[in-house]
């Protein structure tokens, strides 16, 4: 476990960037338009000295109708290519040899290799998904609340090793977010979290 | 400062928190100990076309890993073909609803939980009820997979209208066989001699076993199989001779073959004199349609349409007319007189109850679901008026009228539409016309995926769950194809659903509850299908896990149906009725005569524009499909066929862009000029033209037939008239 003060930083940091990533309500909407959130992420992130440039004041965000329909069109997909953020649909679906479907080998698909691993994690530290992540547990927001619950339960080279194993997907992610024309708010809050990540790598490392 | 409040999403589960001992960490590690993970073989039926073949499916994991066809289905034997394949990796493509979904804009939606759903659709319901009536609601689905529920919730509320797809199907031989014959027969492909597959690309449209009998019979056996048909299909490809008659003339081809048959006495008089009423009638009506006749109209030679005939004669009973599916039944003006034709012609050959001929469906009688049912209300007469007294009376009324929901929509008479497993915005005509569905005051669809319908229509999105994440009541395989003895099979639940989606059933619950009829939905699959299958002998058990099962105590007969001695058909005489009565007393003849195609190509740049289907596609449905869209593209599929010579009069040669031209429509393709494509038409595949951005693979691929053909109803049977279209060409740029 980290007993540092990045043990109570890191998981501000990081449960606050999941809720980015989930359907948005009127609450977080309000947060985020009254620029303290943004404010109160980018002093936690100064505070585990990390560069937050791209994280500059959102003067782009738009009203909140038109805010979740660019999540929905961004990150559940609707009337436009998306920037799904899961896991497996960045990387290659299985390596088990007995998968004989024609999409084994593809990258694009849901429920990879990933996917059970981090089944495997949520049911064997104790916890429970709600139901319409159940069959997505690789979604972005689950890792990071999973990330925030070994930071605080587990040891530090099972954080180590849990940051090596889901994170290394999050370029790709970022670079469908540029491709699809995301909302900047969306590209810069990955790239964000990019940082926090390799930042928290370095922190365990030391 | 605004506070906002952390929605979590993971909690610590009820009966522990505490990390299991066998919890592995690195992801290395579990990949290794995953991979020897217990393989289950469990049973499913597949969705890529509607022969519903039957796959055993292997779960490894929670996750499907490997897929073999069921060794005893009738339709497919131990083989999945090029769209099972695709279709069962599938359920991992991210495009698809995965939640309950509201719109709240032009192309807006935002999800919803289901209770929302339910709650919301069921009290507008019950004020569109209350205001203008039940026979306002219309249930609109594929067919016929949603019809046992819809049909509880349409008693319930007191509405007639369930209306099918099948009239841009095969209505006309739906409505001609159920006049003609009482019953359906189907070619006994393996045993036959001689084959002739009119307008019937059996090699397109596949069913693995079908195909695997005609090859049987032609290359272990020598039968000869003969394909007519404008294009150089599939099946012509693998055929002794390839026939390109002129499209819309397959009529005048068929009443010239009966006319060989009757003047050359080559037709079986025995089977004539005992089995057929009103043959008379029909020979008064078509005894001038010589050969050379049917050559001016349709290309063919007169000696050739002189050899087929003989040559069927001479292999009858063990030869027949295919008695085809979607082509010829819902394409042209004279749909119904020549699915007509089919039956006689079959007839005047004494095929039928033959070996080697047509055979009856081997089929079991299910036993009756006892469940509470609505009380019964009065219901008005069907919106669309099919089976109606009115223009539509000789209409199935079991199929119904698709194309005309958007204008029913339009004239205030629908109001609600629950619109099931089904996209008429891509594939019924006109899509423009079709987005008029709208405009009713509740939509609500229930599909898998971001469909053009749900996209542009639809208030409410119900995601049903992928066809291996249900369970749905058994089935007979039969149909299409030949078997000595019945079989039942069942679609299970292979895995858990993927997303936030729901079995049909449960759909129909929730709504039910919402309207007060929830006590008539107070069922499972399982008690519904422990019912059907009570009286053959077998457990649901059982049946669940051989997925198939066949009854080779209950073999066919195939003789002549007799009672006492006498033809025992369930028409009026017992016989095949060359003549229909239903048609004669709503003004219309009795038998088929000769009737053009309602249309013509007359300019040098006009064509007829043709559809079909490739092997690897079931229309528009497999066209999100990432896998048979590669394809697709391998193959440059999406290319619409131009005969080489007119191609060249018009200057455009393969892989030239043209503009497609009709009177509602304008687009562009890549075109393929080819000789083996007759002169008049040109041909497109019908799997393109998606518009929903959602669905992304398939958007802007291609262009589809319905986007230049007008809604029309054909009168007798109600179909769409599917090729009645005439497109100008050119050459992009002139």
């Amino acid at each position: 476990m980290l007993l540092t003060i990045q043990n109570e930083v890191l998981p501000e940091i990081f449960l606050t960037i999941a809720e980015f990533y989930k359907y948005p309500d009127q609450k977080f909407y309000d947060a985020l338009i009254s620029d303290e959130l943004l404010d109160e992420l980018r002093e936690r992130m100064e505070k585990i000295e990390v560069k937050t440039d791209c994280l500059t004041q959102q003067a782009d965000i738009p009203d909140f109708h038109q805010f979740k329909q660019e999540y929905l069109r961004c990150f559940i997909g609707m009337d436009q290519p998306s920037a799904l953020p899961v896991e497996s649909i960045y990387k290659v679906w299985t390596t088990d040899e007995q998968a004989q479907i024609n999409i084994a080998n593809e990258k694009g698909y849901l429920m990879g290799d990933s996917a059970l691993h981090i089944k495997h994690l949520i049911e064997g530290l104790g916890l429970e998904i709600p139901e319409e992540y159940k069959q997505m547990p690789d979604h972005l927001t689950i890792l990071l609340e999973l990330l925030v619950y070994t930071i605080e339960h587990c040891q530090t080279d099972e954080v180590k090793q849990f940051l090596d194993d889901h994170f290394d997907w999050l370029t790709d992610f970022k670079e469908r977010l540029i491709e699809i024309e995301a909302l900047p708010l969306f590209i810069s809050i990955t790239e964000s979290l990019i940082s926090c990540i390799e930042q928290t790598k370095l922190i365990i490392k030391s | 400062m605004v506070k906002m409040t952390r929605r979590n999403f993971l909690k610590t589960a009820a009966a522990t928190g505490v990390a299991s001992t066998s919890l592995k960490f690195s992801f290395n590690e579990y990949s290794k100990a995953a991979a020897n993970a217990e393989v289950e073989k469990r049973h499913t039926l597949c969705n890529g076309c509607s022969n519903m073949c039957g796959l055993f499916v292997y779960v490894k994991n929670g996750r499907v890993v490997k897929a073999e066809g069921n060794p005893i289905h009738l339709k497919n034997k131990g083989k999945i073909c090029a769209r099972g394949h695709g279709m069962v990796a599938d359920i991992y493509n991210p495009d698809r609803v995965t939640r309950p979904m509201k719109r709240v804009g032009e192309q807006e939606f935002e999800p919803i939980s289901w209770e929302q759903a339910f709650s919301e659709i069921g009290e507008k319901l019950t004020g569109i009820i209350d205001e203008h009536s039940a026979n306002s609601v219309t249930w609109l689905e594929h067919g016929v997979r949603g019809k046992n529920y819809a049909d509880i919730f349409l008693d319930y509320i007191g509405s007639p209208n369930y209306i099918t797809h099948y009239a841009t199907c095969f209505s006309s031989k739906t409505n001609v066989w159920s006049r003609m014959m009482a019953t359906n027969l189907f070619g006994d492909h393996e045993n036959s001699d001689y084959m002739l597959f009119v307008g019937r690309n059996f090699a397109g449209g596949i069913i693995p076993n079908g195909m695997r009998k005609v090859l049987k019979a032609t290359r272990e056996r020598g039968a000869k199989l003969v394909v007519v048909d404008p294009r150089c299909c599939e099946l012509a490809k693998v055929a002794d001779e390839w026939i390109p008659i002129k499209p819309g003339t397959d009529l005048a081809f068929f009443l010239a073959i009966a006319h060989v048959l009757v003047t050359e006495d080559l037709k079986d008089r025995k089977f004539t004199r005992e089995y057929v009423e009103n043959f008379e009638e029909f020979w008064n009506a078509n005894r001038n349609c010589t050969p050379e006749w049917a050559e001016e109209i349709t290309d063919v030679p007169a000696d050739k349409i002189r050899e087929i005939a003989r040559d069927l004669a001479k292999h009858a009973p063990k030869a027949f007319l295919e008695t085809g599916y979607h082509g010829l039944n819902a394409h042209y003006q004279n749909s119904v007189q020549q699915a007509q034709m089919n039956v006689i012609i079959n007839a005047l050959l004494g095929n039928m109850y033959q070996r080697g001929g047509l055979l009856p469906s081997a089929s079991v009688e299910f036993g009756q679901f006892e469940t509470k049912r609505p009380p019964e209300k009065e219901k008005g007469p069907r919106v669309d008026g099919a089976g109606e007294e009115g223009p539509y009376a000789t209409v199935e009324a079991v199929r119904g009228i698709p194309q005309r929901v958007p204008q029913l929509v339009e004239e205030g008479k629908i109001k609600a539409l629950f619109i099931y497993h089904y996209n008429p915005l891509r594939t019924c005509p006109d899509p423009e016309y079709q987005k008029k569905i709208k405009d009713a005051d509740l939509v609500v669809s229930m599909p898998i995926d971001w469909n053009e319908t749900s996209l542009y229509t639809a208030d409410y999105i119900l995601p049903e769950c992928y066809f291996m994440e249900r369970a749905e009541l058994p089935v007979q395989t039969s149909g299409h194809i030949t078997h000595d003895y019945p079989q039942i099979a069942m679609r299970t639940e292979v895995v858990e659903p993927m997303e936030d989606t729901k079995p049909l059933l449960d759909i129909m619950k929730g709504i039910a509850k919402e309207i007060g009829a929830e006590e008539y939905f107070d069922f499972t699959v399982d008690d519904w299908a422990k019912a059907m299958i009570e009286p053959l002998g077998v457990t649901l058990e059982h049946l669940k896990e051989a997925g198939c099962i066949e009854f080779r105590n209950q073999g066919i007969d195939p003789k002549f149906p007799l009672e006492g001695g006498e033809p025992a058909l369930n028409t009026p005489s017992g016989k095949v009725e060359f003549s229909v009565g239903l048609y004669k007393v709503n003004g219309f003849s009795g038998v088929p005569r000769w009737i053009p195609p309602k249309v013509e190509p007359k300019r040098q740049d006009e064509f007829r524009l043709i559809h079909g289907k490739q092997p690897w596609h079931s229309h528009h449905i497999t066209s999100n499909n990432p896998y048979l869209m590669a394809i697709s593209e391998q193959y440059d599929a999406t290319r619409m066929w131009i005969n080489k010579e007119r191609a060249d009069k018009l200057g455009i040669k393969t892989g030239d862009t043209v503009t497609v031209e009709s009177e509602i429509a304008k687009k562009e393709v890549e075109v393929k000029a080819t000789e083996l494509l007759h002169p008049d038409c040109v041909w497109v595949p019908s799997a393109y033209g998606g518009f929903s951005k959602k669905a992304e693979t398939a958007y802007g691929v291609g262009i589809n037939w319905n986007d230049f053909l007008p809604a029309m109803v054909e009168p007798i049977a109600g179909s769409t008239m599917g090729q009645e279209v005439i497109v100008r060409v050119r050459k992009e740029g002139k």
